[in-house]
């Protein structure tokens, strides 16, 4: 049988990066009983996949929880506990096997009786690695106090080899990609704080909706083909926005007529019934993110990146305008803005340098607070 | 004691297989169920037949290399123990056993 799958779950975090020198005082790291007869149950998993074979899920999560366990439950293994956690996780995943559903045919199989309680246990360490990492991420001043607040789940005590638990977090998080790392930041200050104003997002229709997408309109005339109704989450559909039926039979998605599709219609949005919907889509995008969606395979050449230059080009405008009235501005649009002070203050680096900060609102310690 | 196995054969990865039926005669309730498998190995080759081809290596329950499926269930009946420490006491005169890979 073939079980280099588990072998390449192992090469991933199932070991102690610690220096081996002569075995220490016996006595010096006490480990209770319980826990050490614990790790010794995990560790007794000989990897021979009967957990795998026996799932119907085909998961090979009591193999790599009895791993986690083992090493998780050990003074020694606490440092990489979480990175351990969450790159072992990451490798059974992309070996393709199923997710745990708790079935228990696994530890049924096990010639070594290893118990699904180590299941729960490696969700438990994956969960508290994911959540600090994110916390981390989305808040670079908040890991030092994270090591000393200890606030973590904690089951036994185990002598001085929590202590180094604070560390587990230093240098990650390096599994969780950069993509989910900045769904997740956006989605979080779209949670937090409002939204962040100005910014104009594109996306097919094809592509799933998430909270940070904030308003989400379709831009096309034609409905997105195989798409439902519901499953496109759109707050509106502005079908007037789309270009003419006869422009886009000219356009016919030719790259090289690109330049003058996008001059043309350039010209359709400034008339109406267009114009009045960019009006809408600019004092839409003033209080949030807004997402114009569009059905076209190309995600360069098509009228929704035309939309968009055309908000955004309103919205530097009215930006430039901005500096002279921002005194007297300030409690207009405060008023105006459903968002919360702190949300536009956090976003206001994004606007970059052009406008003078108004009451030193920005400072980097208020900016934070405000994210956190 | 004498038992049926119906064993799954494949001539290679790629090549088609069926469950072909062996009698296995004279086991005693001593044996592991891989040595059961050798002793019908040995009468197969004395025959000139293709041996039954089966991974095992340490035999003591800690390498887990003998992940064979005995009725349908990984290591077979015994919870708690690997295919090499299944042994023969777990079945009776008669019985008969399908084992797959």
């Amino acid at each position: 049988m073939d079980r280099s799958a588990f072998d390449r779950i192992i090469a991933a975090g199932g070991f102690i990066t610690a220096p081996t020198g002569s075995a220490p005082e016996a006595s010096s790291i006490l480990v209770p009983k319980t826990r050490a007869e614990r790790a010794m149950d995990a560790a007794a998993c000989i990897a021979c996949g009967a957990c795998v074979v026996a799932c119907p899920n085909g998961s090979a999560s009591l193999f790599t929880a009895a791993k986690i366990t083992h090493l998780g439950m050990r003074p020694q293994g606490q440092p990489e506990r979480g990175r351990r956690a969450l790159a072992m996780v990451a490798q059974m995943d992309r070996e393709g096997f199923g997710g745990c559903t708790f079935h228990g045919e696994c530890q049924e199989a096990c010639p070594k009786v290893i118990s699904i309680d180590d299941i729960v246990r490696m969700n438990g360490d994956y969960l508290h690695a994911l959540w600090a990492s994110r916390r981390e991420v989305s808040d670079p001043g908040g890991a030092q106090e994270e090591m000393t607040s200890g606030a973590r789940p904690s089951d036994e005590p185990c002598g001085p080899g929590d202590a180094a638990q604070g560390t587990m977090m230093e240098g990650e998080p390096t599994m969780i990609d950069t993509r989910q790392r900045t769904v997740r930041r956006s989605a979080r200050a779209a949670h937090v704080g409002g939204k962040p104003t100005g910014a104009v997002r594109l996306k097919r229709a094809y592509n799933a909706p998430e909270a940070a997408d904030g308003y989400r309109v379709l831009v096309d005339r034609l409905w997105p083909r195989g798409v439902r109704k519901d499953a496109l989450m759109i707050d509106a559909w502005m079908k007037e926005i789309g270009p003419s039926d006869e422009l886009r039979r000219w356009f016919g998605h030719d790259a090289s007529r690109w330049d003058e599709f996008a001059s043309r219609y350039r010209d359709e949005l400034g008339r109406p019934p267009a114009a009045g919907l960019v009006d809408e889509l600019v004092a839409r995008a003033k209080r949030g993110a807004i997402t114009l969606v569009y059905g076209a395979k190309d995600e360069v050449h098509n009228q929704a990146v035309v939309v968009r230059s055309v908000i955004e080009q309103r919205l530097r405008r009215a930006r430039a305008r901005a500096p002279r009235r921002a005194s007297h501005e300030g409690a207009a649009s405060s008023a105006r803005s459903r968002a919360p002070a702190a949300a536009r203050a956090a976003a206001s680096p994004s606007r970059g340098g052009k406008r003078p900060r108004v009451g030193g609102r920005a400072s980097p310690s208020r900016q934070r607070s405000s994210e956190s | 004691m004498n038992l049926s196995l119906y064993v799954w054969r494949q001539p290679g990865p790629t090549a088609g297989g069926s469950i072909v039926r062996y009698g296995a005669s004279d086991v005693v309730p001593e044996m592991s169920f891989l040595e059961v498998l050798d002793v019908m190995n040995e009468r197969l080759i004395e025959r000139g037949e293709e041996p039954i081809a089966f991974e095992s290596d340490c035999r003591e329950g800690i390498c887990g290399s003998c992940g064979l499926m005995i009725d349908g269930v990984a290591h077979g009946p015994w919870r708690g123990a690997a295919v090499c420490q299944l042994h023969m006491r777990a079945y009776r005169d008669g019985d008969v056993i399908h084992v797959e890979p």
